[in-house]
């Protein structure tokens, strides 16, 4: 092509070109302008020549077209965008690009109308915002770098995921952030970029963060620096520090296991589904002392016996269905001459993508420790029995007083729930025992390591417990039992022994037998025999020697027998031969079948009692012979004293009315006299027996011999006798005599021989006789026997020795005579008794006392 | 009238029967020195001899007046009941009246020496005195 031809197609081209062409001076005038001004900006070409360029311009992009120019004059071209004034003064978007041409002096300038390109653009706007929206969002972390590495851009994604700020990475080179060891790699990858100009991608490299730790991250590059648009590095990387980690930690892991599995002193291995054993570990074939080859693909049944081999199935399975199983199992392993030991055996099921592959086992051989186990059970369960076997409470204490074993005698004892008190403080549990006896005693056996025993009362439970504490060195063991019966009965015992010493009856315990087991001072104190004479013995036969009451000792053997008390009087002696009652109450101790075990007997003296007895009796029998001759006495004066008095106040009534010189007034006055002198005589006998009465208390005894008496009677009687023909024989021997008193002796005599004379047999002589025996009971016996009349002894009776009784009518007896005999021989302390037979004869007998 | 007068003292006997004789009452008076004597007396005889009037002293010797009112009882019971017995005694034995009174033979009691009161007592018919 020539040159003409080129500047016409020049010429044609300005005139054609849709673009707006134009030339600007140095000063911003508008040089010249192609046609296509009249279509973009609504002017013509003469109307914008030497026209200021920005006047057509809008305002606000005024500044980059002026920079654009700046820029150009640089010797660059530039493309820069403005906003142009239409001459309908629309706006119209035009796109520049501007050249200085410092030949011509001249920008040239080549617009072009953006219109369609701004929309086109605002669709790229859209893109690019929603591409911003996922930039800021997305937690990838998108950079773009410059040629040398330099930021040029930071998505939100940095912020979130490495803690920077864009203005923080702006403008700094990247290698400054990424560690040392990795940037020869970055930088190595970069240039292979560079030349390929291919996407690279970076599988880790670490990345320092804002806290300054490195972060492992993934990163693709996309060498966008030839794109206009771009020139940069779009980067996008991603946090793989979480990942890295994880596959270190697997690694970790994996070398865990081999070691665990490798190192593991307890017995490991694998087997499979089918119980096939995959893997063993070294602690198996040393403990089977085997080859591993030899244990390995096959089950672990053929190492062991049968039963042992099921039970491990059954456990197999477990595990298969995915359950961890842990067991003990005993097994008997002689076939490898181990004997019979004991596993804790673990079974872990493996899982891979949800499906079982196989069972882990672990098995620790805990033979020993089983052994050991059961020993201490053993030994503990031994304990155990001995503690609960313990009749008595027990428990245990630790050095701070805590509880830390109790039997159930315990339990029993104090009421408690031994499962409450384990494990809590004795003091607290029983705060009253703080303040008294067992703190002290614990307290003393804890500080002098010795053992203590003591007696201590529960006053909650109103109890006396019998408490033995040992100390060790674990604290206190204690024993104790309720000994409240005991205690009680002891304190019975001493009460019971204190009285039993201390009173002044007599106490005699006897065993069974009678033999004296036990006697009290006051035995000693009554009876003169000291406890070491009687005991063995039977105190009856110390107190009743030489005394034949065996009817009072066979009354108390048959009492005894009866197992029943009873009291006794009895008549004993004491050592010193002094008599003296008892009363004796005899109580029999009995056991639990009712037999008797022993006899208690309590003495009281009653000697006094006794004597005021006697004294009493004496006294009543007294009262009753003067109540009786009271009673004489009134007869006396009712009858024999009275009727004389009546006829004499008869006769001088008679004697009143009748003439002096009358018989019967002589007859009168003789019976006057007559009754007189009765009445004289019923006052003389009244006086005699008043005067036996008296001397009765006043006289005292003498010795009286019996014959001499007799004789003296029979002398004074001599002349009745004879003139009767009456015959006396006295047969009383020499020297014969009698306590008693000599006149009372010869009333009696007389009295009798009198009556004998008078009441004799019309029909025979008189025979008396008087004889003299011994009697049992007094020493003397007298009998006076005659062959009168005698008397009926059942008209009679008692009557015959009563004053004035009179048993014959013709007779000139006064009924006083036998009155009188008694009352002597009761002065004399004797007795008389009679016996008559009707025209047969009397015969009385007289006791009295001989004399000493 | 038939009066019998029992007592063993003489004087006493005597006495009875002179008072009785002061009195007026001198018919067919029996004295006994002894309760058996009269007893004889009055069981052997014939009825006729039966006493209208016993005067009994109570204490004598052998049989005293109450064996002799034991001794008569069955005679009594038979054919005596118009007999009036009185005891005559100097007793001032108060036990001796109450046995008096409650014995069904006996009329009464009457207190020696003889008042004129137990004279109308024993014969209360008889008003000339």
């Amino acid at each position: 092509m020539n040159t003409l031809n080129d500047n016409m197609l020049g010429e044609r081209m300005l005139k054609f070109s849709l673009d707006l062409i134009c030339t600007v001076d140095r000063n911003g005038h508008l040089l010249f302008v192609n046609e296509a001004c009249r279509r973009i900006m609504g002017y013509e070409s003469e109307e914008l020549i030497n026209a200021r360029f920005v006047d057509f311009i809008h305002p606000t992009d005024c500044g980059s077209i002026l920079e654009a120019g700046t820029e150009a004059m640089k010797n660059k071209a530039t493309y820069c965008e403005s906003r142009c004034l239409h001459r309908s003064g629309k706006v119209v978007p035009v796109i520049w690009s501007v050249v200085w041409s410092e030949e011509d002096e001249a920008f040239f300038c080549i617009g072009r109308d953006a219109t369609e390109r701004k929309f086109v653009r605002q669709g790229l706007n859209e893109k690019d915002e929603r591409f911003h929206t996922l930039v800021d969002h997305g937690s990838d972390i998108l950079i773009l770098l410059d040629e040398e590495l330099n930021f040029l851009y930071s998505g939100n994604g940095t912020l979130k995921e490495l803690g920077y700020r864009p203005e923080q990475l702006i403008g700094a080179n990247a290698l400054s952030f990424i560690h040392p060891k990795d940037v020869p790699l970055i930088k190595g990858l970069l240039s292979e970029g560079f030349v390929n100009r291919e996407k690279i991608r970076i599988p880790k490299f670490r990345f320092k963060n804002a806290k300054g730790e490195w972060r492992w991250l993934e990163m693709t590059g996309n060498n966008q620096l030839d794109n206009p648009s771009i020139r940069a590095w779009v980067t996008s990387s991603r946090d793989i520090t979480e990942h890295i980690n994880s596959g270190l930690r697997l690694q970790e892991n994996q070398q865990h296991f081999v070691a665990l599995f490798d190192g593991n002193p307890d017995m490991v291995f694998f087997e499979n589904k089918a119980g096939i054993i995959e893997d063993a570990n070294p602690a198996v074939v040393s403990f089977f002392g085997i080859e591993k080859q030899e244990i390995l693909n096959r089950p672990l049944s053929d190492f062991l016996p049968l039963e042992t081999a099921l039970v491990w199935a059954d456990f197999l399975q477990e595990a298969i269905s995915g359950n961890q199983v842990n067991f003990d199992l005993k097994v008997s392993l002689k076939s490898f001459d181990l004997g019979q030991r004991v596993f804790n055996i673990k079974k872990i099921p493996v899982e891979v993508n949800h499906e079982i592959i196989g069972v882990y086992t672990v098995a620790k051989d805990i033979t020993a420790m089983a052994e050991s186990h059961r020993k201490i059970k053993q030994q503990a369960k031994k304990l155990n029995t001995v503690f609960e076997s313990i009749t008595d409470a027990f428990f245990t204490l630790d050095q701070n007083w805590h509880f830390t074993y109790i039997n159930s005698e315990f339990d029993r004892l104090l009421g408690t729930d031994r499962k409450n008190l384990i494990g809590r403080n004795v003091w607290e549990v029983f705060p009253e025992g703080l303040n008294g006896e067992l703190y002290r005693q614990f307290q003393s056996a804890v500080e002098t390591g010795r053992a203590v025993h003591f007696k201590f009362y529960v006053k909650k439970l109103d109890r006396w417990l019998e408490e033995k504490a040992f100390p060790s060195e674990e604290g206190l063991s204690v024993y104790f039992s309720d000994v409240t019966d005991s205690v009680k009965s002891e304190q019975e015992l001493e009460k019971l022994s204190l009285v039993a010493s201390k009173t002044t009856n007599g106490v005699v315990i006897t065993g069974a037998d009678g033999l004296t087991e036990w006697v009290n001072e006051g035995f000693t104190n009554l009876t003169g025999y000291t406890a070491s004479e009687v005991i063995g013995r039977r105190p009856n036969y110390l107190l009743q020697k030489g005394v034949s009451d065996k009817a009072s000792i066979q009354v108390i053997r048959e009492k005894r027998k009866q197992g029943k008390p009873f009291t006794e009087e009895m008549l004993v002696y004491t050592k010193t031969g002094k008599k003296i009652w008892l009363l004796v109450d005899i109580t029999p101790v009995l056991d639990e079948h009712g037999n008797t075990t022993r006899f208690v007997a309590i003495q009281t003296d009653i000697t006094e009692r006794k004597e005021a007895e006697v004294n009493q009796l004496q006294m009543t029998n007294d009262l009753f012979r003067q109540n009786r001759d009271l009673q004489q006495f009134t007869y006396i004066v009712s009858h024999n004293l009275r009727s004389p008095v009546a006829s004499i106040m008869g006769l001088a009534e008679i004697l009143t009315t009748t003439d002096k010189s009358s018989e019967t007034y002589g007859v009168s006055l003789g019976y006057l006299k007559r009754t007189a002198g009765q009445l004289d005589t019923v006052l003389k006998d009244l006086n005699m027996i008043l005067s036996i009465r008296d001397k009765n208390n006043a006289t005292g005894s003498e010795k009286v011999e019996l014959a001499p008496v007799c004789q003296q009677v029979t002398a004074a009687l001599d002349e009745q006798l004879k003139s009767c023909g009456g015959d006396v024989l006295i047969n009383i021997g020499e020297g014969i005599s009698v306590n008693g008193n000599r006149a009372y002796l010869y009333s009696i005599f007389y009295n009798l021989l009198s009556n004998a004379i008078k009441y004799r047999s019309p029909d025979r002589s008189l025979e008396v006789n008087i004889k003299c025996c011994e009697s049992p009971d007094r020493g003397i016996k007298i009998s006076f026997s005659d062959n009168g009349l005698g008397f009926d002894m059942e008209k009679a009776g008692e009557n015959i020795f009563k004053l004035y009784k009179r048993f014959h009518l013709n007779a000139e007896g006064r009924g006083i005579g036998l009155f009188l005999v008694k009352a002597h021989v009761e002065a004399m302390d004797g007795e008389i008794e009679v016996k008559s037979k009707t025209n047969a004869g009397t015969t009385f007998f007289i006791s009295l006392n001989r004399t000493e | 009238m038939k009066i019998c007068i029992i007592d063993d003292e003489e004087v006493s006997l005597y006495l009875t029967q002179r008072i009785l004789i002061l009195h007026g009452i001198t018919e067919n008076i029996h004295t006994f020195l002894s309760a058996q004597e009269a007893l004889n007396f009055i069981t052997v005889g014939s009825d006729e001899d039966f006493p209208d009037i016993i005067l009994l002293d109570l204490n004598m010797p052998v049989m005293n007046g109450w064996e002799f009112l034991d001794a008569l009882a069955p005679q009594w019971a038979r054919d005596m009941h118009n007999c009036g017995i009185f005891i005559l005694t100097s007793s001032l034995d108060y036990l001796d009246g109450v046995r008096a009174e409650e014995h069904a033979m006996i009329s009464g009691l009457i207190h020696k020496p003889i008042s004129n009161e137990s004279i109308k007592l024993v014969f209360p018919q008889r008003e000339c005195l």
